[in-house]
């Protein structure tokens, strides 16, 4: 598959073949201090591609998953979403940072709904003040979100009533409602049991069929493997192997990867 | 005590009840002020904000009324002993509201920042949907219990003559020569104001328990 793709990209110009990439990290480095949790990240994911990105406890996925929406700024590299380039090593406005997020939603494994707004109001507040949307079509939207992720009869109650499946679904709506063109999804199932892991889980395989690009960082071998594309397989702040998902599940190339590999498959 | 004295001592519940309510307005709108000061992470802010709710806090009330009526009123401007009441004792709530609001901070999880912004809302969408309710639902006993303090702190203004309940109090109480019966009087009219706003807060800490409870 990967060398389908590659074979087809050729032939394309590089300006089209820019705009069928989306996100791009070049060099990326991130350092806390004295220590360097982040080194030299390259990546660039397709419209439409699923990238999972596994790795040990400590292996900067989640931070390198912070890094492409600026949650966590990263502080060497360059990162283009769309449109938006940005040089990390530059000091970065305000309207650089609103400007690249903007198109990334992000799903958090603790979900962080606002837990003194109504479901539907957590969908809809960032509608309003993002989007400028009236509430009246802020509610409209948000109502077929909450139906798409099957939770449209939550919508008045608060999130402390939902199960946590149900609230990582609401939290998924949300990210949904300001129609990203990019979708990070940070453990999303890390704080749930299997079988509620299993509805999250399920909603985000139709978010990859319906062609949403995504990039999951996760512990879920089997959705690594199954949905995503391609995956990424990170240690000691940088990626150690890549490549097409069965290939890097089945037949991992460097030693580190394999140990990690045998140790979560075992289990 | 004749109905006419009682009546006197009643008009002192208006001045009460509105040098509570001014003093306690500009306690949360300054310290909110303080608080950001003191969490903004800016070395100069945050230094600033902690000595001034130091000094704030350690002078007592009653210094701050006479500095403020007898200092400032007689050199410098003009102000009305309600004014001076009201300056006096909002600067203190001030800086005791900054330091509940901070603790009320710590209390909101920062994935709720993040969330915030992760929905790329501008900082001050940030602040007041999705911080602020969440930091006054935290904050709102503690801002209850601080009100019901300054009610009865509100006492000390009669000193530099706000015609509020221990004002009239003493002057009844100097006409007619019944200090038991006027002062027992004064003070339950403070209990009387008092159990309304306990009951309030009760009543909205339990509604908005019931909202988020985990």
């Amino acid at each position: 598959m990967q060398t389908v793709l590659k074979s087809v990209t050729a032939g394309i110009n590089p300006a089209q073949q820019r705009q069928n990439v989306l996100v791009e990290v070049r060099g990326l480095g991130k350092d806390y201090g004295d220590t360097t949790v982040l080194n030299d990240i390259n990546l660039s994911v397709n419209k439409g591609e699923v990238i999972a990105i596994i790795g040990p406890s400590g292996s900067g996925k989640s931070t390198l998953l912070r890094c492409v929406n600026l949650l966590d700024p990263p502080t060497r590299g360059i990162l283009r979403v769309g449109d938006t380039t940005i040089d990390a090593s530059q000091p970065l406005s305000k309207r650089q940072v609103l400007e690249l997020r903007q198109p990334v939603g992000m799903v958090f494994q603790s979900f962080n709904l606002f837990p003194h707004l109504s479901v539907l109001r957590n969908v809809s507040i960032a509608q309003e003040r993002v989007l400028k949307r009236d509430r009246k079509h802020a509610d409209e939207v948000s109502r077929q979100l909450l139906d798409r992720v099957g939770l449209l009869s939550k919508a008045d109650q608060y999130p402390s009533r939902c199960s946590g499946g149900q609230q990582q679904r609401i939290a998924i709506a949300r990210a949904l409602a300001l129609e990203p063109s990019l979708m990070l999804f940070d453990e999303p199932t890390s704080a749930l049991d299997p079988e509620l892991g299993l509805e999250v889980l399920n909603v985000m395989q139709e978010l990859a069929t319906q062609g949403m690009t995504m990039i999951v960082v996760t512990h879920e071998m089997h959705f690594a493997e199954s949905v995503s594309d391609r995956v990424l397989i990170m240690a000691d702040g940088r990626v150690i192997e890549e490549g097409n998902s069965a290939q890097v599940m089945r037949k991992p190339q460097t030693e580190r990867a394999q140990r990690f590999l045998s140790a979560v498959m075992n289990r | 005590m004749s109905g006419e004295m009682l009546y006197t001592i009643l008009g002192g519940i208006q001045w009460t009840v509105l040098l509570t309510i001014t003093s306690l307005a500009v306690g949360v709108l300054l310290g909110a002020v303080l608080c950001a000061m003191r969490t903004s992470g800016i070395r100069l802010l945050d230094g600033l904000a902690a000595a001034l709710i130091l000094v704030l806090r350690a002078v007592p009330p009653i210094v701050w009324l006479f500095l403020i009526f007898f200092g400032i009123g007689t050199g410098i401007m003009q102000v009305s002993p309600f004014q001076a009441a009201a300056i006096g004792l909002g600067l203190i709530t001030a800086a005791n509201m900054a330091e509940i609001f901070r603790g009320a901070l710590a209390a909101v999880h920062k994935g709720q920042w993040e969330a915030a912004q992760a929905l790329s809302m501008p900082a001050r969408w940030r602040l007041l949907d999705v911080i602020a309710p969440q930091l006054l639902r935290v904050s709102l006993p503690s801002i209850a219990s601080y009100a019901i303090g300054l009610l009865k702190d509100t006492a000390i203004a009669s000193t530099i003559g706000v015609p509020e309940i221990a004002f009239q109090a003493t002057h009844v109480s100097q006409v007619t020569f019944q200090g038991l019966a006027t002062f027992a009087f004064a003070g339950c009219l403070y209990i009387a104001l008092s159990i309304p706003v306990a009951w309030a807060s009760r009543w909205a800490d339990q509604r908005m328990r019931l909202r988020v409870a985990r």
